[in-house]
């Protein structure tokens, strides 16, 4: 039976480990018992994408510090319930604690925490089977990330944490599917930190990247209007294509899902204006038109 | 990324070329130019629209490493080269055309850009810091215009020996 299971949590940890990578620069507390030693092993897995670069010793720093989040197994007989510490921050738990344990039930595992020291020296484990919360608030990663601290403990992280205590006293009260259940469903859709700046610093951005931006736009102006018949009027069409640039930004920061999207003309093909088009049909349509009517009073201007 | 700069660069220059092989006017190449990199790049913009409308992106992981790389490798080389013949003053469109760099007033001209371009290097991969590249950009552009103080020239001096483009008088206040 032992050995059934170890062969079901190997293969477990071989589609875990397949899934999302493993990061060898990070410990998790392991116990004695082989059992454990392999859930760690299932847990470090898995949060090992949160982790980032091991390289990266401040952006590991940050979310090795924060490293508290509930994982969700799938393809495992086993359902089982972990929890860990991280000790740098206040978080006291040691080790794997085990909750279910049992066999043809469910195809889910359910591991919550793991242990993560972010110093390899600092790997001494308090308080075995106790789990505590120091500092329940704490800031966003945005703002560790820019105050440069290793205090961090996401919300929706402690969350999962509150989740994962919350689950475990009432698991003991009621069956194992509404326990599974009340351990699957978050309280809080898991969302990403929010970028929180400050307005001067947006601006301060802005002006960095104008300054970058503006040479290389130019060039790329002159690189695409080199022949030698567009020489005598490079000037204007220098400026062309730096409000294309800008027009091309603006419809990118608008419009992108993505909260940090930079584009410029040179991203989508654009010396006219067309570029614009990329994210909407609405905007392509435009695009036309703009740069129809654009191109016109740029020839009546090089008429006059 | 930098389709624009390979392609519609290319392009530009075969419409001016064909153009001024029909004896077209001046305006009309200039408008034929302009406008139709506009309508071509908008056909680019709807037909990437397209793409992700029909869920076609994903065959694009079906492109041959050896393509991707080439084309980036080829963006690379089309950007250094442009470069060069933007700093040199020289038009130079392949590498059979690289001895025009060689001579004298080509290879002064190109000097300050290349240990400009050396610094700018440097600077970025020695100090990782945000500003770094901006303000290189930057001192760049000051260290340019305090060696013409320096030396008494004037823009005007700059532009005819080559250092800045020459343009036409615009009328326009932009």
């Amino acid at each position: 039976m032992h050995q059934q299971k170890l062969q079901r949590q190997q293969k477990h940890h071989g589609t875990t480990a397949a899934r999302h990578g493993r990061s060898p620069d990070f410990l998790v507390d392991r116990s004695d018992d082989d059992d454990d030693v392999m859930m760690a092993e299932t847990l470090s897995t898995s949060i090992s994408p949160l982790l980032g670069p091991p390289h990266n010793n401040r952006y590991r720093h940050g979310m090795i510090t924060s490293g508290l989040s509930l994982m969700e197994f799938n393809n495992a007989n086993t359902i089982t319930t972990a929890t860990a510490s991280i000790t740098k921050n206040g978080f006291h738990n040691g080790g794997v604690d085990q909750l279910y344990d049992e066999y043809n039930t469910d195809n889910y595992c359910y591991g919550a925490v793991a242990t993560i020291h972010d110093n390899r020296l600092q790997t001494q484990v308090e308080g075995a089977g106790s789990s505590s919360i120091e500092h329940p608030t704490s800031p966003t990663l945005s703002q560790c990330y820019q105050s440069g601290t290793t205090h961090h403990h996401p919300q929706y992280e402690v969350d999962g944490v509150n989740k994962f205590i919350d689950g475990r006293k009432q698991s003991k009260h009621q069956d194992d599917d509404t326990a599974i259940q009340q351990l699957h469903t978050p309280k809080q859709p898991l969302q990403p930190p929010q970028a929180n700046n400050p307005a001067y610093i947006s601006i301060l951005f802005g002006l960095v990247n104008t300054a970058i931006v503006l040479p290389i736009i130019m060039s790329f102006g002159s690189i695409i209007y080199q022949h030698e018949f567009f020489r005598p009027h490079l000037s204007i069409l220098m400026k062309l294509t730096v409000i294309s640039g800008a027009v091309h930004q603006l419809v990118f920061s608008t419009m992108s899902s993505l909260p940090f999207a930079v584009g410029q003309v040179q991203d989508s093909g654009g010396f006219g204006f067309p570029p614009v088009g990329f994210y909407s049909v609405c905007v392509s349509h435009h695009t036309v038109i703009v740069s129809l009517s654009l191109s016109v009073s740029f020839q009546q201007c090089i008429q006059d | 990324m930098h389709t624009g700069l390979i392609f519609l660069s290319s392009m530009a220059s075969d419409i001016v070329s064909k153009l001024q092989s029909r004896n077209a006017s001046h305006e009309s190449i200039l408008a034929t130019a302009t406008i139709g990199l506009s309508i071509y790049t908008s056909i680019l913009g709807c037909a990437l629209i397209l793409v992700g409308k029909f869920h076609l992106a994903s065959y694009c992981r079906l492109l041959p490493y050896s393509v991707v790389g080439g084309y980036l490798g080829y963006i690379g080389f089309f950007c250094g080269q442009a470069g060069l013949s933007l700093m040199a003053g020289v038009n130079v469109s392949n590498l059979l055309q690289w001895y025009k760099f060689m001579q004298v007033d080509a290879l002064m001209h190109l000097s300050p850009g290349l240990i400009g371009g050396s610094i700018l290097y440097w600077a970025v991969r020695t100090y990782r810091h945000v500003m770094v590249l901006p303000t290189c950009v930057l001192a760049l552009i000051g260290s340019f215009y305090a060696w013409l103080w320096m030396t008494g020239s004037s823009v005007c001096n700059a532009t005819e020996d080559g250092w800045i483009n020459k343009t036409v008088n615009s009328s326009s206040s932009w």
